[in-house]
């Protein structure tokens, strides 16, 4: 029910949406709880385990009860609060966890069975038969678990990540946030007042208050006035901050075209991360409940819920209200009540002692034995002072105390401190250092209070910060409330039927009882033996009541029980904008080489290595399989001439004195003898005494070398030299840089490979096997480096990247008139498998030297990173996986990943002989081949092995030979 | 005799979205470089006679045609016409092809950079001629704030379109905002 002349929403503004299929209406400034309350409608969901009908509990961030799905468009969410989605026109609400309706929900029925799915029954059950859990139990288990379902279409929406930093961090934008961002602004800090509501105020939104003899509205205006002007107050509404985390960082969500009509380029969320030198947690207090018997229904909620319904939206919950609390606070909701017109009808206290005068009947040392009214609260039947009562009522306000928010202090996992003069937990004293509690979130309950509170913190601060605080008059504080808080703690009341202590996972004193008798009487055996306290809630409004109850039953104090450890975030977080950024090629940096257009304009289909897009193939016109294209890019590359980028390889430029030393350092074998204007191949290793990479190394000129390594290695390569420059060789003459990026590469392999660099820089060029020379290139200087990856008479030829694309384009010009022409990454393997080159493949991270078949590369005669390792027993010698090559019969295929066996044994994991890296067809042999590692496969040479891949039913027997299949001599390579 | 066309990292028009400009930007020649070992103060004196200095990590020197712009340990980039007697206290290596260099400037850029760097770039904290070696979204970079509203980011020149792309998505996002697009 609406009542004409309160709450803040726009009546001018009607909104209209649709709840589980039906049109309402609300007003802008609603929220999907106070509109649906305000259409009389008090059941919105039903409890996660029992099916039972439930209402709104709270308003705010903290409701265990409506949950709710929302249809916006194509974006389906389900799990949302309806006391945190502020309705726009048009959006679709449904309720969760019924069918096949909110009002006749078939699963009620677990509420029968009840006595039988108390809390763990599920460690007692679902055991026998056997072979009914994968065929029965499972599949009926996975369709009544969970709650609310996903859509099954990619997420479309667009969010946002972001970094901010400020001198100071205010979380919460009530009175002593309001206080504490205003004194630290006043004296200059950066700061920053975070709070999750659509506008700051906090408490001043929902209560009846007067600051300074006025309506608190128009001090809160006033103050906000100020604070938007300052320059160095960033105030940030729709914000919840979600985590504290180390060094002043906090995690915090943004709302920001969430819940509001799509708006062009807003993104949704946006997930922050913020970075304070100081922070105050000025998050507020949460009420709690009481337990007793069915204290569970619509129409139950909070009390400080029903008076801010009231207050804030204008909004009647009921037309015959009843508050049942065990301290003064609660009163305030049948004052504001009444002052608004609204029918109470009693105030029912636990407490002997408390006030009785009121405007309405109040009763006193009360006991609720019993509350009826399935679909909606009708009557509550009580013990008092007096006898006993029956009374007609369809909303009661429940008041058991308030908890301080102090979550965010405890996430550095700190626990919190029991205050008796509150019934409540506190922060500890430096909890977390750089951080202070103000307000109701430090137990600071009134409003005057909590200002004061929240302006000491900020003064605290700026002492912590060295900053001058401002003059006294800038200090005044307001008149404002300053009620003393008087509470009697009760937890709960005596009862055989179900009194609920955490509503959002359907936890009752039962099943705490229960978890008490079987012993789980730790507070994180209790909550993970119930599961109270993890829902999606996390237990905000019951987790003390929890606790304190376990206390109780199992005759302990409160303070020895303790409270279970608080985690990140302290509200739903979604994934979508923790994420953001990441979804398709978000998640990482594309890297295009030079010659990239233009491959792609040959019709090359790109694969990608390590970030970069490369050529997989050049398909000519008629050719109708890649393998067709790849078997003649070889044939082109060993008969005429092949063109492919390599710019992608690593380059790292290593200059100084001590270059051939740390080079010798670095690799196995040794550097500092390679004359000038020679390359040389080399391996070096990690610190435990396997292969990093290889790659070869250029002497360019006097105390200058160029290393190369592999493609996906670079950046590992660059951060080892780094390190063991800075680590080992700090005061060494050194400098290293990668010059990945400054060149463009490119391989002209094949016996006419020589003719087209003559053709293309106009002059002979007479380089042996391994040498390097410099070559101009009209007014460039170009780089020639006679290595080869594929067996034939090739060259590399780099130019500096700016060249890159120019050079291609003119390469694969000259390579036609050769009867040549590009190649790709399919080529480039086969062709390097069939000369038994080496790639990461084969360098996996768990070979070494020896196992490759290199140990005659380790130097004896000086030190090197991962020597010493390399020789520790185990990693050389017999029993070893050693690096051999397959050859298949013709006509049969095989695959990486493939396993050996012996021919006369089952192909089973216990005679398993090793496994093939690398494999291809050869159409320079007609057959398949491959690169595999074989314990002791060395000696093996010139036998068979059978190899078997189970994934892909493949079963051959393969002759084990050298892994050099082609050109064994290397007189095309030298020719 | 082969002639070669140069061809630029990113062939982009400048994009101008609510307070914030991004464009590409040529720096001219780029090289970096480490002093040689015992001629620290002979580089100094020497850079000191170009009106230049090594500066402190953090930081850019300029005069008006070069720039020397802190990158690391013990490693600086010269950015300008490269000094010939350079090489005879220092090792240097070009990297004039290896960075693609953006523009973005407006009242907004700081703005569109907290979405793209996890820095503090409050005026105070990260002034004019501060610069940082941080990653862009998940590529390697140097911010360098030329003046009060300009930036200049370096990155890989292979990265250059995804730089791109990042860039201009965060200023969509913020110019969504409006008015301040905090």
């Amino acid at each position: 029910m609406r009542l004409d002349h309160l709450g803040a929403i726009d009546r001018s503004m009607p909104v209209n949406f649709e709840f589980d299929g039906v049109a309402y209406s609300g007003f802008a400034g609603d929220t999907l709880a106070s509109a649906l309350l305000a259409n009389g409608v008090k059941l919105t969901g039903r409890s996660f385990k029992y099916h039972r009908p439930r209402g709104i509990f709270t308003i705010g961030s903290a409701e265990p009860n409506a949950m709710i799905t929302l249809i916006e468009g194509a974006q389906r969410t389900p799990n949302l609060r309806a006391s945190m989605i502020e309705i726009y026109e048009g959006i679709r609400a449904f309720s969760q966890n019924n069918w096949p309706s909110l009002r006749h929900d078939v699963m009620a029925i677990n509420d029968v069975f009840s006595p039988f799915l108390g809390a763990g029954f599920y460690y007692k059950t679902f055991m026998w038969p056997r072979k009914f859990w994968e065929n029965i139990y499972e599949p009926v288990i996975r369709r009544a678990a969970g709650l609310g379902s996903l859509a099954t279409e990619p997420d479309q929406s667009v969010s946002e990540k972001a970094f901010a930093h400020c001198d100071l961090l205010v979380i919460g934008g009530g009175p002593a946030g309001l206080l504490a961002a205003r004194t630290a602004a006043r004296a200059g800090l950066d700061v920053i007042l975070a709070d999750e509501d659509t506008t700051l105020g906090g408490r001043l939104l929902y209560e009846q208050e007067e600051i300074d003899d006025a309506p608190a509205s128009l001090w809160l205006q006033k103050l906000l006035i100020e604070l938007r002007a300052l320059p160095n107050v960033r105030l940030m509404t729709r914000t919840t901050v979600t985590g504290l985390y180390d060094g002043g960082t906090f995690s915090a969500l943004e709302r920001v075209s969430l819940h509001m009509q799509p708006a062009g380029d807003l993104p949704r969320e946006c997930f922050w991360r913020i970075v304070a030198k100081h922070a105050i947690l000025a998050a507020g207090a949460l009420e709690r409940p009481i337990a007793f018997a069915n204290n569970d229904r619509p129409g139950i909620m909070l009390a400080n819920a029903v008076r801010g319904y009231v207050n804030r939206f204008g909004v009647v919950p009921g037309l015959k209200v009843s508050i049942f609390a065990n301290n003064d606070d609660a009163r305030r909701t049948a004052r504001d009540l009444m002052a608004a017109g609204v029918n109470v009808v009693a105030i029912l206290d636990s407490r002997a002692d408390a006030p009785s005068a009121e405007n309405c009947p109040v009763y006193l040392k009360v006991e609720i034995l019993n509350t009826e009214g399935r679909h909606g609260l009708t009557h509550l039947r009580f013990r008092h002072a007096a006898g006993e009562a029956y009374l007609a009522t369809d909303c009661l306000g429940l008041s058991g105390g308030w908890n301080p928010s102090l979550h965010l202090a405890c996430h550095m996992n700190g626990r919190p401190a029991w205050n008796d003069a509150i019934a409540a937990f506190v922060p500890s004293v430096d909890m977390v250092a750089g951080l202070t509690t103000a307000g109701a979130a430090a137990g600071v309950f009134s409003t005057l209070g909590a200002m004061r509170s929240g302006q000491d913190a900020a003064l605290a601060a700026l002492i912590s910060l060295k900053v001058k605080a401002p003059a006294k008059s800038k200090l005044r504080l307001p008149d404002a409330d300053d009620a003393t808080y008087r509470i009697t703690p009760l937890w709960a009341q005596k009862s055989d039927t179900r009194a609920w202590v955490d509503l959002a996972n359907d936890v009752t004193t039962k099943d705490i009882d229960l978890a008490v008798q079987e012993g789980f009487i730790s507070v994180e055996h209790m909550k993970r033996y119930t599961t109270q306290g993890m829902a999606p809630d996390q237990g905000k409004s019951a987790n003390v009541l929890a606790l304190a109850y376990l206390a109780d039953t199992s005759g302990r104090e409160i303070a020895q029980t303790g409270t279970t450890t608080f985690r990140p975030p302290f509200a739903p977080q979604s994934i979508g904008a923790m994420g953001a950024g990441g979804q398709k090629k978000g998640f990482a940096p594309e890297r295009f080489l030079t010659s990239h257009a233009a491959s792609v304009s040959l019709g090359a289909p790109m694969i990608e290595a390590g970030l970069w897009y490369r050529p997989s193939y050049f398909p000519q016109k008629g050719e109708t399989t890649w393998r067709e294209t790849c078997d003649r890019e070889v044939g082109l590359v060993r008969s005429a001439v092949g063109v492919c980028d390599v710019s992608t390889l690593g380059k790292i430029d290593i200059q100084g004195q001590d270059a051939a030393r740390f080079l010798d350092f670095i690799y196995t074998n040794t550097m500092s003898t390679l004359p000038e204007g020679r390359v040389r191949y080399g391996i070096m290793l990690r610190e435990d005494g396997h292969v990093l990479d290889d790659g070869t190394t250029a002497h360019l000129g006097p105390n200058h070398y160029l290393m190369t390594t592999t493609t996906s290695a670079a950046s590992q390569v660059m951060r080892h030299l780094d390190f063991v420059h800075q680590a080992y060789c700090a005061d060494w003459d050194l400098s290293t840089i990668s010059v990945t990026e400054n060149w463009a590469q490119f391989a002209i392999a094949g016996p006419k490979a020589r003719a087209l660099i003559e053709s293309l820089s106009g002059q002979p060029i007479n380089l042996s096997f391994m040498g390097f020379v410099n070559l101009q290139l009209s007014e460039i200087v170009a780089r020639v480096f006679r290595i080869s990856f594929s067996g034939e008479e090739s060259y590399e030829l780099a130019v500096p990247a700016r060249y890159g694309a120019s050079l291609w384009h003119k390469l694969i010009v000259l390579a036609k008139t050769y009867e040549g022409g590009p190649y790709g990454m399919e080529a480039l393997n086969v062709l390097r498998i069939e000369k038994g080159l080496l790639t990461h493949a084969e360098m996996h991270g768990r070979v070494t030297a020896f196992d490759l078949g290199l140990s005659s590369k380790m130097s004896s005669k000086k030190d090197f990173i991962g020597r010493a390792a390399a020789g520790r027993a185990g990693l050389l010698g017999p029993g070893r996986e050693e690096l051999v090559g397959l050859i298949a019969p013709v006509g049969h295929t095989i695959s990486a990943g493939a396993h050996l066996y012996p021919t006369d044994k089952a192909p089973v994991r216990e005679n398993d002989q090793g496994y093939v890296t690398s494999a291809c067809y050869s159409p320079t042999l007609g057959r398949y081949l491959a690169l595999a590692f074989l314990r002791d496969g060395r000696e093996k040479q010139g036998q068979e092995i059978r190899l078997v891949d189970h994934l892909r039913d493949l079963d051959v027997l393969c002759q084990v030979e050298n892994p050099v299949f082609y050109d064994n001599t290397g007189e095309r390579l030298r020719g | 005799m082969v002639s070669l066309i140069p061809t630029p990292p990113l062939t982009v028009p400048p994009i101008f979205l609510g307070a914030c400009q991004l464009a590409t930007v040529d720096l001219g020649p780029l090289a970096s470089f480490t002093p040689k070992k015992g001629q620290e103060s002979a580089l100094q004196a020497y850079l000191a006679t170009l009106d230049l200095a090594c500066p402190p990590p953090n930081h850019a020197q300029s005069n008006s045609t070069q720039s020397v712009l802190w990158a690391g340990a013990a490693q600086w980039f010269f950015q300008g016409p490269l000094p010939e007697k350079l090489m005879q206290f220092a090792y240097v290596s070009d990297q004039s092809d290896g960075w693609a260099t953006l523009s973005l400037s407006g009242a907004t850029a700081p703005n569109v950079l907290a979405r793209l760097y996890p820095l503090d770039l409050r005026e105070k904290v990260f002034g004019v001629g501060q610069l940082a070696r941080a990653p862009l979204m998940h590529m390697a970079s140097l911010l360098h704030r030329t003046k009060p509203r300009e930036f200049t980011l370096y990155v890989f020149r292979s990265m250059a379109q995804t730089a791109w792309h990042e860039v201009k998505t965060a200023m969509i996002h913020v110019a969504a905002r409006g008015r301040d697009g905090v």
